[in-house]
Formats: C-alpha cells, structure tokens, sequence
C-alpha cells in the first residue's frame, strides 16, 4: 500500500521537474533556437571570391592568413539588422582600425555597391557571393553573421545575427587587444 | 457510427501520412533518378538550420536551397551519403541532422524513452502479478454480520 | 459601465466556485444509499453470471468478496463523516472566506495592474492617421533639401536637415554621409540642436554610449524647457543609458530604505558628484551640466548656500538663462531670514534676473526689500506697486505688500 501511494507522487514529481527546467530555460537567458557553431576554435575555411568594387582584386585566402586578425562580415542590401550592425563596423574599422573584410551575401552587387554608398563603406576589402556557395562553407544561416579570424587563420568568434554594442566591447575588441 | 469513426481517424491521420509539401525545385533536380533519389534521401535527413524543425527538402529558406544544391553537387562529384552528411556536419555541427547520432552527450536522448517504457512495463507487470496471485481472505463473522444489515436498507 | 461590468464578473466568478461548496452538503448521507444501489447491482450481476456459468466459482467468490469489502469501506466513510463531519467547519467558513477573499484579491490585483484611466484607442482612430499621412516622402524631402543647399551649400539648416533625411532613408541609422553633413552643420552652427542629437545617435549606435550619453546630457541641460525635442532625447537618454543603470539590488534596496536612509544615499551620490566636479580642472565648459545638476540636487535637499555656489560655478563657464537665474536667485533668497534685505550676492544675481526677465515676481519683491533697506524707499515702492499690479486679486501676499509699501511711504 505505501509503496503504492509514492507511486501516485511520480507523475507530480516529473511534472515538478519538468517545471523546473522550464522555468531554468526561461530564466537562464537560454536562447533554443540557437544552433551554435562548429567553426570556432578551427582553422578559417578557404576564402575565395570576386571582388565586389570594380577595381579591387578578388578576395583570396591569403587575406585571412595574413598574420594579422580580421573581422569578417556576410552582409545584405535588403537585410534590415545589417543596417544597424552597419555604424558598429565603421566604428571598429575606423577608430580601432580593425581590418573589416566585407562580403554581399546572395545580393546583386549593384544592390550591394549602392547600399555601401549610401551608409558609408566599412570594408577594406569587399567580396560577393551572389550563390550562397561561399557562405555554405563557413556554415552560414543567414545575414548578418561576423566572424573573427585571429593572426594564426583560427575562427575565435562566430556571430549569428547583429553585433551589439556589448558583442564588441566585450568579446571582439578583448580579443583583439590579446592578439595584438 | 463506426464507419464515420473509421472515416473520422483516416482525415486526422491523412495529414502524417500523406508526404510533406515538397520545396525542392524542378530546376534544382538531378538528370539521373537514382542520384536524384539519393539526394531526396539525404535531403530528408538534413535540417534546415534557421526553421527549427525542418527538413531542407521541406524548406524554402534560402540556405535550405544552398544546401540542396550543395548535396547534389556532392553526390555529382562522387561521394556516398555519408561523405554528405559530414560535409554538412563539418559545416554547421550534429544540429544539422535530423537524426541525432549515437554519442556519449546523445545517451539520454536515445535510451531514455526506452528505458522509461521498460521500467512502466515492470510496474504493471509486477502489479498484475500481485493482483493475481493473492485470493482475497473472507470476512469475519462481524463483518459479515454488518453487511447484512447494510445490504438491508 | 465599467465597474458595473467588473462587479458581474467577481459575482460570477465567486458564484460558480460556491455551487459545489453548497451542494456538497446536501448530498453527503444521500451518497451512501446510491453507493449501495451500485453495489447491490454488481453483486447481483456476479450471482447471474455464476449462475449462467460464465464465471467460475473460485472467481465469482472472490470478486464478491471484493466487493463485500468495498461496501464495508464505504460505510464506514460515510459514518466517519456524519460523526465527526470534518467538512462542517469548512462549509461554514469557506463560502463567506472565498465571497470576501476573491473580490479583495481581484481589486488588489486591478489596482496594482489595472489602467483605468486609459483613453480608448477604437482602431478606426488607429487606423485614421495613417491614412491621411499627407507628410512629405523622405525622397521628397531629400530632393528639396539638396536643391537647397545647391544654391547656398554653407546653410547649416539645410545641411542639418540632409543629415536627418539621409538617417530617415537608412530607417534611423545615422548613416556615414549623415554624419558628415552633420559635423559640417555643428561647424557653421555651433550649438545646432538637431546636429547635436543625431551625432549622439551616431555615437550610440557605433557603440559609445558613453560619449552619447554625455553630448544628449550636455544639450539636454541647455535645452530651453520647451524645446520641441526634449521628450525624444529624454527617452532616448533612457534608452542608451538603461544598459549601466544601477543594479537590481541597488535599486531593491533603494526602495525598502527608510526615508532617512533614501536622504542619505542620495546625499551620498550628490557629495560624490561634488567632489569629482572638484578634482577635475576648473573651467572644463563640458562640466557645466553637471554642475547644474548638482545645484539642482542641492537645492532639493534644501542646501541652498551648496546650491547656489554650484549655480556660480556653471554660470562662470557659460552665463545662465532666465529660468535657471530664476532657480539659482530662489537659492539665494530662501537663506535670508524672513523681512531681511537679501545678500549682496542674492543681488547680484537677482539683478540678472529682473534684466532678463523685468517682471519676474521674485526679482521685483527681493530687490524691492533691498532697496528698501538702502534707504531708497521710491524705488522700492516703485517695483513692490509694479509686483502688486501684476498679482491677482486674491493673492494671500497683497495685504502684506500693501503693509510694505505703505510702511515705505508710498
């Protein structure tokens, strides 16, 4: 019979600890839909693409094996978070004098070229990857994403989405000071 | 009645049974039907990795394209399905298949569903047992008495 | 209406969970017999299927005794409750506990969260505006602003205004371009609000809080306290500045501090902002809006003499306007005693006020005391009949004046 009744107690007992790892999910600032990233820590993926501005060689892989670090950024004309990470990298490139290597993902580069105009150009060397064939190589899901790329070619930081002010200030400049 | 219940459980099962909307393309299709099978395969075993819980031949997101073309470029060049599948895994980690591989941090995931059934199955199994095996001891001359009287009102 | 509607919502609410409190009652010494008439039933059934020869005996017997038993438990349930009816005080007490309990639960919960006082928002209002947009497209805008400044390319207006069209047509990021005829606008015009507060933006967006925070506080504090603007660049201060902001804690703490401890903790912060104003090197013009915000804490925490010495120091790095003259003069006077002339200081300043401001209340009666007691009782007079004139009629000071001005001979 006693053991019987603690039998009673199980459901409610998974239904408590189902409750707490809602609610530590909930709370912990856990973000499910992240899917992570099995870049960091590697060697960077070959880097090879046309040149977005006419002029401008093609970018190649010894860019990012050049002994110094470099931020690299898949950015769209028609996507609206890159437009507000945009000040972010100007300010890195510019007052930080990160090396900033640019990339138009899956957009046409005169779309590309315009916006660049329009808001002012970060990049100091700028690439377009109309296919998508490029990005598949880095793991990309989408724009923005921005990886950083230390001296030794090794992807430290892998961002999915926007940089924040907080992205830069505590993780990429850090990093970057570290380097250097 | 019965024949409107059968009718009812087909129309709520149609749905898991009849095959997902397809966004695999025309123009992203192989020439060659076995290579083109292959790819559908490997397809439905690969998540599209901004929709969640998709797979890329479900998907119609951008990436989920790009990645289509890339498992038909694979298998063009030669690969087998499981050089596919790690060229992927190499790319965007074990988020990426649909079916979680069999790994020391993937134990739970695998065996705890059954074992839980296990343990259940012992529960009632045992509990049976008990039930069976035990007559139930008569009542005493008191009880008997009481319950008389109840069975009278 | 409302609250009419409130109410029949708790009286359905307290209604529906009373029902079976109610009823239970009534059923308790009924269930017993319906319980048996179940039971009478299954044993019957037993005894048939036995008899029919469905069931063998061994089982039949067992299954009765089963049942037997349960009719023994039930009765002895149902006895249990009659004899000592547990649920009595429960009855009794419940119904009027929840009656009481849920409604008071239901006002504290509206009270705290509940926003009765707002304004309804019907969404063909909603929609209204949006239709009858009849503003310019920010292509139009731009057009007209670039024609302008093809003709006058130095116009600070003009420039000022392409840099806010450019950040519009990026969807409110201050975009490179911007930022240039921005700077080009502050060189022309120093001072220019607009400019100011989109570099500010531009400063927090390319992640300097710090610097953005400082220039919006800057032209906040000399803002004129009508500008147009203000509301915006408040919420935005609030905005970019809520990510240092002080701790959970601190601001738990804050609140269950007893007055006296609040007086202290904010006296702290004021002492500390007082003495960083002071280490820094006298004459740093950024320092003024701080100093101004320190005369202001100051003069709250009815330090008057602090506050007016901290009002000196951000006068001296850029001359006051007349609102803060008037502040810092009211600094000064509420240290006289009452129907004492005020300070030399107080003068001073009170002086700045009546030029900037003739018919500023405080300047008149101040300055008249002043005269007064210099011995000039005409210009005294002068200004007390002039305060007078403009005080309504039933202002409680008129018989007081009147007093002053008869006193001074007028």
């Amino acid at each position: 019979m006693r053991s019987n009744r603690l039998l009673f107690l199980l459901p409610l007992l998974t239904l408590l600890v189902m409750a707490g790892f809602f609610g530590w999910s909930l709370l912990s600032g856990r973000d499910p839909a992240s899917i992570g990233s099995v870049m960091v820590g590697r060697p960077a993926p070959a880097l090879a693409a046309p040149a977005l501005r006419a002029g401008d060689p093609a970018l190649t892989d010894s860019l990012i094996r050049s002994g110094k670090p470099v931020l690299l950024n898949f950015f769209a004309s028609w996507c609206a978070p890159c437009l507000s990470e945009h000040p972010l990298l100007t300010r890195l490139a510019e007052r930080d004098g990160v090396t900033v290597i640019g990339i138009a993902w899956k957009d046409k580069p005169d779309a590309a070229r315009a916006w660049l105009k329009k808001l002012g150009d970060p990049f100091k060397y700028a690439g377009f990857d109309l296919e998508g064939k490029i990005a598949l190589d880095w793991g990309l899901s989408g724009v923005p994403e921005t990886y950083l790329i230390d001296a030794q070619g090794v992807v430290r930081l892998h961002f999915r989405g926007p940089l924040t002010e907080r992205d830069v200030s505590d993780r990429i400049l850090p990093l970057l000071k570290a380097g250097s | 009645m019965r024949a409107l219940l059968a009718l009812l459980l087909v129309l709520v099962a149609l749905p898991a049974l009849a095959p997902a909307a397809q966004a695999v393309e025309p123009s992203e299709m192989l020439a060659d039907p076995a290579l083109e099978a292959r790819a559908r395969d490997i397809g439905r075993g690969l998540r599209c990795v901004v929709c969640q819980n998709q797979s890329i031949d479900d998907s119609a997101a951008e990436v989920a394209h790009d990645m289509r073309r890339a498992v038909r470029e694979r298998l063009v060049a030669g690969d087998s399905n499981d050089r596919v599948f790690a060229y992927m895994v190499a790319r965007y980690g074990d988020y990426v298949l649909l079916q979680p591989p069999f790994k020391g941090t993937t134990l739970a995931l695998w065996l705890g569903a059954p074992i839980l059934l296990l343990v259940a199955l012992a529960a009632i199994l045992l509990g049976v047992r008990k039930r069976v095996v035990r007559p139930p001891p008569p009542l005493s001359a008191e009880e008997r008495e009481r319950l008389a009287e109840l069975l009278k009102r | 209406m409302l609250e009419f509607l409130l109410a029949l919502l708790t009286t359905a609410t307290v209604g529906v969970l009373l029902i079976p409190l109610l009823r239970s009652s009534a059923h308790s010494t009924e269930r017993i017999d319906h319980d048996l008439a179940i039971y009478r039933d299954q044993l019957s059934e037993i005894e048939h299927e036995r008899a029919a020869g469905t069931l063998p005996d061994a089982e039949a017997s067992a299954a009765r005794i089963e049942i037997e038993r349960r009719i023994l438990v039930a009765a002895d349930h149902a006895e249990k409750k009659i004899a000592s009816e547990p649920s009595s005080a429960v009855q009794r007490f419940l119904p009027p506990a929840l009656s009481l309990l849920i409604p008071l639960f239901a006002l504290g919960l509206y009270l705290q969260v509940g926003r009765p006082g707002l304004p309804a928002s019907p969404f063909q209002a909603r929609i209204a505006p949006v239709e009858q947009d009849q503003q310019p497209t920010v292509a139009q805008v731009l057009a007209a602003v670039r024609a302008r400044l093809a003709e006058k390319p130095d116009d600070p207006e003009a420039l000022s205004a392409l840099g806010e069209a450019l950040t519009v047509e990026a969807d409110g990021t201050v975009t490179l371009p911007a930022v240039d005829a921005f700077r080009k606008a502050l060189a022309l015009q120093p001072g220019d609000a607009r400019a100011l507060y989109y570099l500010g933006l531009h400063e927090a967006q390319s992640g300097d809080s710090k610097a953005a925070l400082e220039r919006w506080r800057e032209l906040e504090a000399r803002s004129p306290p009508n500008a147009p603007y203000l509301g915006m660049l408040r919420a935005e201060i609030a905005r970019v500045g809520g990510a240092p902001a002080p701790s959970k804690e601190a601001i738990e703490a804050m609140a269950k501090a007893t007055p006296e401890q609040r007086q202290a903790a904010i006296r702290g912060m004021v002492e500390g902002l007082d003495a960083k104003l002071r280490e820094n090197p006298a004459g740093r013009p950024e320092d003024r809006a701080a100093w101004l915000r320190l005369a202001n804490a100051r003069k709250v925490l009815g330090e008057n003499d602090k506050a007016a010495e901290a009002f000196a120091k951000a006068d001296a790095l850029s001359p006051l306007d007349t609102k803060t003259l008037a502040d810092w003069a009211e600094a000064h006077v509420r240290q006289t005693a009452p129907g004492a002339a005020p300070s030399l200081e107080a003068v001073a300043v009170l002086e700045r006020l009546e030029k900037a401001e003739p018919r500023n209340a405080l300047a008149l009666f101040y300055l008249g005391l002043a005269a007064d007691a210099a011995g000039n009782k005409g210009e005294a007079v002068r200004r007390w009949k002039t305060l007078l004139a403009l005080l309504p009629a039933d202002a409680p000071i008129r018989g007081m004046l009147e007093q002053k001005i008869k006193d001074a001979g007028g």
